[in-house]
């Protein structure tokens, strides 16, 4: 066989079908499939508990999925894990290093589990720290670092031996502005080198700055996925309008069937909301049926196509809630 | 095989950062033997020495008195006759009656009182040797009557010349069966017992510290096998307690003179075994427990357990005989076996092959235990 880059050979980095995890009765994990490509950030957006860990778990091996299937290079996860978890950089959601040790003394026992030594570490060290920002302090022990200084380090942990496959799950929680651009910043390089970049998050606003692909996941379950354009067209061009107030839902929904356009996403007895396009221009005609309808309305939000209008629209729930 | 290493040499790296573990591998070790060594009788063997006895011979001791004088000198005491003040200054003192010889005489009970400062070891071996003075004292007493003269000083003095028709002489069957004492015992039980804690309660609590903190999980997911990972924590538990076990052996001899008898290669192998005992059990309690706090408390309780009951604190070897047979059924119990056997008794490795193979076996089952039970998260 005539020896190939390895992109082409497997354009496929990630290969998860049917994944399932249970906890017990909980269904954590419900039937998950996706790929994810080289050169890409593929991203898991979804709120608490919606099982972003536990798959990222079942990727790195830490978790047996009861069913289904992950393939990472090619390497069944489960029966061929270590070739597998060899092509793996994986950063928790929770923080994971010796508090005792430097950034230094950290970074070559996670360098060194990864297999680097010697000079190739040493110089992959100073590399590392340095784009982290953290050269300055790399003596010093974690216990005294910034909860941000920690989120670098924890980072820094998860790329120091170039993974093909680098599995960032919720990497800039908690963490300020200005390190959180550090971050991102960092992981654009990663994907440039031509990593493949399993990304999860429940910030919006970094899913769709950052992520080429994205599968929204709720439940267990990915609701929607595709590029940005392919999500943002699937919010469709409608406007989401939120009506708070006190509300009778049936007299309610029937007084909104005659504003032409408009479709009641859900409708309680203290909220309403409604999606329709170009919303703007409808106001006063929506207020008007609605107050006919005995409705009293006491705050109004509108909100513009995005991934947060397709989440509210596939659930009636926002994100952050 | 070199992620084995990896792991085993990063945690052993971890464990002699903290100062805890230093303390308790260099620095507690050696005052406990120091300690206790010194109050069970140092370095003193026993009965080579002289020791002191205050002789309190109330008015009209007679010549009986004078007899058990000498004979108590002949025993190893240096005897001395203290005013009445003074008498406290003596660890043993022996008072005899009022008109000792003419009630002994007279066929009246005379009560011999022997007082001890202290109890321990040491106090079994004078009322032995001082029970030795006074029955010999009585049996030529005995073979004065019998030979029809009336017993004197005199007639003592003539006995004394006469050939003995029976001599009891004793001599060591050439190893020694004492029971040890003072640093003999002292070092090599301080050094089972510290080195069992420390694997167990640092061994321990690590783990439960790198398992709340993700450590673990995140080694998990890193290229190596879980088995590899077992391996190495347990490889670098086990260096550990070489580390403890190596220096007690050498500050052991240096500081205290222990002697470890003439089969060191294999003293040092059982030391191996004991140790790879300790590391599994170390892994086991960390898998066990689920809090540091929880670690501590039953690694401390489990492992003053297995010393007192093994046969660290105090030799088996004067202990009843309940507590011998609990101390065959303990792994301490096996070590320090096998300890005496070496370097006490002299009785070369076949006596201690049967600890070995023992502690071997157990080192095996809890290493087993350890595999089942061990979790990342
Ligand atoms: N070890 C466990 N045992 C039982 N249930 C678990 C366990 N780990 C996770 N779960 C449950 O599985 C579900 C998914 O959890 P998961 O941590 O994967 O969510 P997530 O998407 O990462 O959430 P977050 O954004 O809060 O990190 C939750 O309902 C959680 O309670
Ligand atoms: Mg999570």
């Amino acid at each position: 066989m005539p020896a190939q880059p390895f992109n082409q050979r497997h354009r496929t980095v990630i290969e998860v079908t049917g994944l399932q995890k249970k906890y017990g009765e909980l269904v954590a994990v419900d039937g998950v499939s996706f790929r994810a490509e080289p050169g890409q950030i593929f991203g898991l957006l979804g709120p608490n508990g919606a099982g972003k860990t536990t798959t990222i778990g079942c990727i790195s091996g830490l978790l047996e999925p009861t069913a289904g299937s992950v393939r990472v290079l090619g390497h069944d996860v489960v029966s061929d894990g270590r070739a597998a978890r060899q092509q793996l950089g994986v950063v928790p959601q929770e923080l994971a290093l010796y508090e005792d040790l430097s950034a230094t003394e950290n970074l070559q026992f996670w360098g060194g589990a990864y297999g680097l030594r010697g000079a190739e570490l040493k110089a992959r060290l100073r590399e590392v720290l340095t784009a982290v920002g953290l050269l300055d302090r790399a003596r010093e022990p974690v216990k005294r670092f910034s909860g941000g200084m920690k989120r670098r380090l924890n980072l820094a942990c998860g790329i120091l031996h170039r993974p093909k496959i680098l599995l960032l799950d919720e990497p800039t929680a908690g963490v300020d502005p200005q390190s959180r651009m550090r971050l991102l910043e960092l992981v654009r390089e990663e994907v440039a080198r031509g990593a493949c970049v399993l990304y999860t998050t429940h910030y919006l606003e970094e899913a769709e700055s950052l992520c080429d692909r994205l599968a929204i996941v709720d439940h267990g379950k990915i609701i929607a996925a595709g590029t940005l354009a392919e999500l943002r067209a699937m919010a469709g061009e409608n406007d989401l309008l939120l009506l708070n107030g006190r509300f009778d839902p049936e007299r309610a929904r029937a007084a909104l069937q005659t504003v032409g356009g408009v479709e009641v996403v859900q409708a309680g007895p203290d909220a309403v909301r409604l999606a329709s396009r170009e919303a703007t221009r409808k106001l006063a005609e929506i207020f008007g049926a609605l107050a006919a309808g005995g409705a009293d309305i006491r705050e109004t939000t509108l909100t513009q196509p995005s991934l947060e209008t397709l989440f509210i629209k596939l659930t009636g729930r926002k994100l952050r809630e | 095989m070199r992620n084995i290493w990896f792991i085993a040499r990063k945690d052993v790296q971890y464990f002699l950062r903290e100062k805890e573990v230093l303390l308790w591998i260099f620095v507690m070790p050696a005052l406990f033997m120091y300690f206790i060594g010194t109050v069970s009788g140092g370095n003193s063997v026993r009965g080579s020495g002289k020791d002191p006895l205050a002789l309190n011979s109330l008015t009209n001791g007679g010549f009986l008195a004078d007899e058990l004088t000498r004979r108590l000198k002949e025993n190893d005491y240096v005897v001395d006759h203290p005013p009445a003040e003074a008498l406290t200054n003596y660890e043993r003192r022996l008072t005899l009656p009022e008109n000792f010889t003419e009630s002994v005489l007279a066929g009246t009970q005379a009560v011999v009182r022997l007082e001890r400062k202290e109890g321990g070891l040491a106090q079994d071996y004078d009322r032995f040797r001082i029970g030795r003075a006074s029955y010999t004292v009585l049996a030529d007493l005995l073979a004065c009557v019998q030979a029809g003269e009336t017993p004197t000083a005199v007639a003592f003095d003539r006995l004394r010349q006469m050939p003995r028709t029976v001599k009891l002489d004793i001599h060591p069957a050439g190893k020694r069966r004492e029971p040890p004492t003072g640093f003999q015992q002292a070092v090599p039980g301080i050094m089972v017992m510290i080195s069992l804690i420390v694997m167990l309660t640092s061994g321990a609590v690590s783990l439960i510290v790198e398992r709340q903190q993700g450590l673990l999980k995140r080694l998990a997911s890193a290229p190596m096998s879980r088995g590899e990972v077992f391996a190495g924590k347990w490889l670098g538990r086990l260096a550990l307690g070489m580390v403890q076990i190596v220096f007690a052996l050498i500050a052991g001899g240096v500081l205290f003179h222990m002697n470890w008898g003439p089969d060191v290669p294999f003293v040092l192998l059982v030391l191996t075994a004991w140790g790879a005992f300790c590391a599994s059990f170390g892994i086991v309690l960390g898998s066990v427990a689920r809090t540091e706090g929880q670690a501590i408390g039953l690694g401390v309780l489990v492992s003053n357990v297995f010393a007192a009951l093994g046969g660290c604190w105090w030799p088996m070897e004067i202990a009843p005989a309940w507590m011998q047979a609990v101390a065959r059924a303990l792994p301490t119990g096996w070590t320090m076996h096998a300890l005496h056997q070496l370097a006490s008794f002299r009785a070369g490795p076949t006596a201690a092959l049967g600890d070995l193979v023992l502690l071997l076996l157990a080192a095996a089952v809890m290493a087993w235990i350890g595999v089942r039970r061990f979790r990342f998260d």
